[in-house]
């Protein structure tokens, strides 16, 4: 292995430089630290080979685990030769307890008076100009803005403004933690009168002239934006946002130095607070929304995140039996309105197992 | 089921000749995406390529007691699923079924480029350029580099699951490689020209 004379082709193609790279354990590690202090020299070709390979990704479909328990639920039932019985027993729909009316009944007025209060409550907010929605761990929640822009705001998040946009020079938004932004193209401020079925005028009800400028303020930096689809996920101290569609200019808020990203769709800027500065991407959508059609994708994910993410989105606590598993890498796709499914699928893979709110991963004896 | 992550693929595999039901569930949960990831950019028909891993199931419970050891559970499943997706896809065209035409297919893959460096920014522009780079390599190279750099298979058993001698197989991947830095060490001069505009 005459790794002095190749060049950065040849590293690329090495089976030991890959395995450093890609999945480097303790010696890979030692070698390869130690050959570049040798040949400090071969260091710039030996970065170029290496952010090649990182950068060597390729667009994967992602099945969900429904579609593919499906198939393994079909592949189980040609083994066993099962013949489908249908054993529907229609009789015991309703519960019927002793006292006569059915359970669901009562369970459905709980239902209404507590949405009536929580009405009640939205609307007293409003009075005072400031609205907050707030969600739990785990929630997902659609709420639309005074201009019409729909905002998903995933689990352990929250979204505010002020309500007087008719006022002020910006739509601004306050978010913490994650949410997916479908917003309105600025109305233009002709839009007056309109013509109803009949050709007469008609004042319209809502005159609203909102503002231009869209901004979305996280605590490090804020997203100005022009009728665009993107995500936007602040968790800890780094921010990531992912541009769908439209367009989009990110600008760090708080620093000495303010720096300014525009963005492309399909791109992904980070920031962290750490390194104080923006980072942009070029990815594929999959993974950064994914939360909306209640999925997580994770593309060699190793568990560590995952469980950080089961932490900030689900309230969860990880506990970590075998610190060899942290390390371990995930490919796949998770259902996320599920914990309990979350879990199964998981398990299926890795020792784990649910105890209320704790996730503990195994180790198992050496037999 | 939880035991059997800690386990090596050829006890896995053993276990499964026996009649392991656990250890069968516990490959098909380990592989079944990856598989049909492959499959999907081999046959371009997820349908097809879920009904050839439900196929490639059955028959791999079928003939257990009949089937060879193995230490890389992977790469089998991955040879196995590409002969059937290949054999299927051939009998939808008017081929005769030759060895020849088992060759006669294509492989899409489209490029992600993702990099960490803070000065290599790659705009969508330049995304679309290196898929293009990419897509005027044949469907064998691009199926190396996949299964090369994505499926993290060796050397050994790409030539194998591709049914190609193993000289051949670096020398393709090889090619691909070169064919491909030459669009990537252009990038810096295109991006340094992008900001004088």
């Amino acid at each position: 292995m005459d790794y002095i004379r190749y060049q950065v082709e040849d590293f690329i193609l090495d089976p030991y430089f890959q395995k450093w790279v890609k999945n480097p354990d303790s010696q890979t590690e030692d070698f390869w630290n130690s050959w570049i202090k040798q040949h400090p020299e071969k260091y710039a070709i030996l970065e170029k080979a290496k952010n090649f390979l990182s950068s060597l990704h390729f667009e994967t479909s992602f099945r969900d685990e429904q579609t593919l328990q499906k198939i393994k639920q079909r592949i189980e039932d040609h083994i066993d030769h099962l013949s489908v019985q249908e054993t529907v027993n229609e009789n015991d729909k309703t519960i019927t307890p002793w006292w006569g009316q059915p359970v669901w009944h009562k369970v459905a007025a709980v239902f209404v008076i507590g949405i009536l209060l929580s009405l009640l409550y939205l609307l007293q907010y409003d009075q005072w100009n400031r609205v907050q929605y707030v969600t739990q761990y785990g929630e997902i929640k659609e709420v639309m803005l005074p201009d019409s822009s729909i905002v998903n705001l995933n689990g352990n998040s929250s979204l505010t403004y002020q309500n007087d946009w008719e006022k002020s020079s910006f739509r601004e938004v306050w978010l913490e933690g994650e949410a997916f932004f479908e917003v309105q193209k600025a109305k233009p401020p002709a839009e007056v009168n309109h013509l109803d079925s009949s050709g007469h005028h008609t004042f319209a009800a809502q005159l609203a002239h909102h503002p231009a400028k869209f901004i979305v303020h996280t605590a490090h930096l804020d997203i100005e934006v022009l009728g665009t689809a993107f995500n936007v996920n602040h968790r800890h101290d780094q921010t990531k946002v992912f541009l769908e569609s439209g367009k989009v200019k990110v600008r760090t808020s708080k620093s000495q130095e303010v720096e300014e990203v525009f963005m492309e769709p399909g791109e992904v800027v980070e920031y962290a607070r750490a390194e104080a500065s923006l980072v942009k991407k070029a990815t594929d959508a999959g993974k950064y929304a994914s939360w909306r059609n209640h999925q997580l994708i994770f593309d060699k994910v190793p568990l560590k995140e995952i469980a950080q993410m089961l932490k900030d989105t689900y309230g969860l606590e990880v506990i970590f039996e075998n610190k060899e598993l942290m390390k371990r890498r995930y490919k796949g796709a998770l259902p996320s309105d599920n914990v309990d499914m979350l879990i199964t699928a998981l398990s299926r893979l890795y020792p784990v197992s649910r105890e209320g709110k704790r996730i503990i991963f195994h180790s198992v004896e050496q037999k | 089921m939880k035991d059997f992550y800690n386990l090596s693929d050829t006890v896995i595999w053993s276990l499964f000749r026996q009649g392991d039901k656990g250890a069968f569930c516990y490959i098909y949960d380990q592989y079944a995406q990856v598989l049909c990831n492959y499959g999907d950019k081999l046959s371009q028909d997820c349908k097809l390529t879920e009904d050839c891993l439900h196929d490639l199931f059955i028959e791999l419970w079928n003939h257990r007691h009949g089937l060879g050891s193995t230490d890389s559970i992977k790469y089998y499943l991955f040879k196995s699923l590409r002969r059937k997706i290949i054999k299927e896809k051939s009998k939808t065209s008017v081929h005769i079924n030759t060895e020849e035409s088992l060759e006669n297919y294509d492989f899409e893959i489209v490029f992600s480029f993702e990099s960490e460096l803070v000065a290599l920014e790659i705009s969508q522009e330049e995304k679309r350029r290196l898929t293009k780079a990419l897509n005027q390599l044949s469907p064998r190279q691009k199926e190396a580099i996949f299964l090369k750099f994505y499926d993290d298979l060796t050397y050994e058993e790409v030539a194998s699951v591709m049914s190609l001698e193993l000289k051949s197989t670096y020398n393709l991947i090889s090619k691909a490689i070169v064919a491909l830095r030459k669009n990537v060490t252009r990038i810096p001069l295109q991006h340094l020209l992008s900001l004088l505009l």
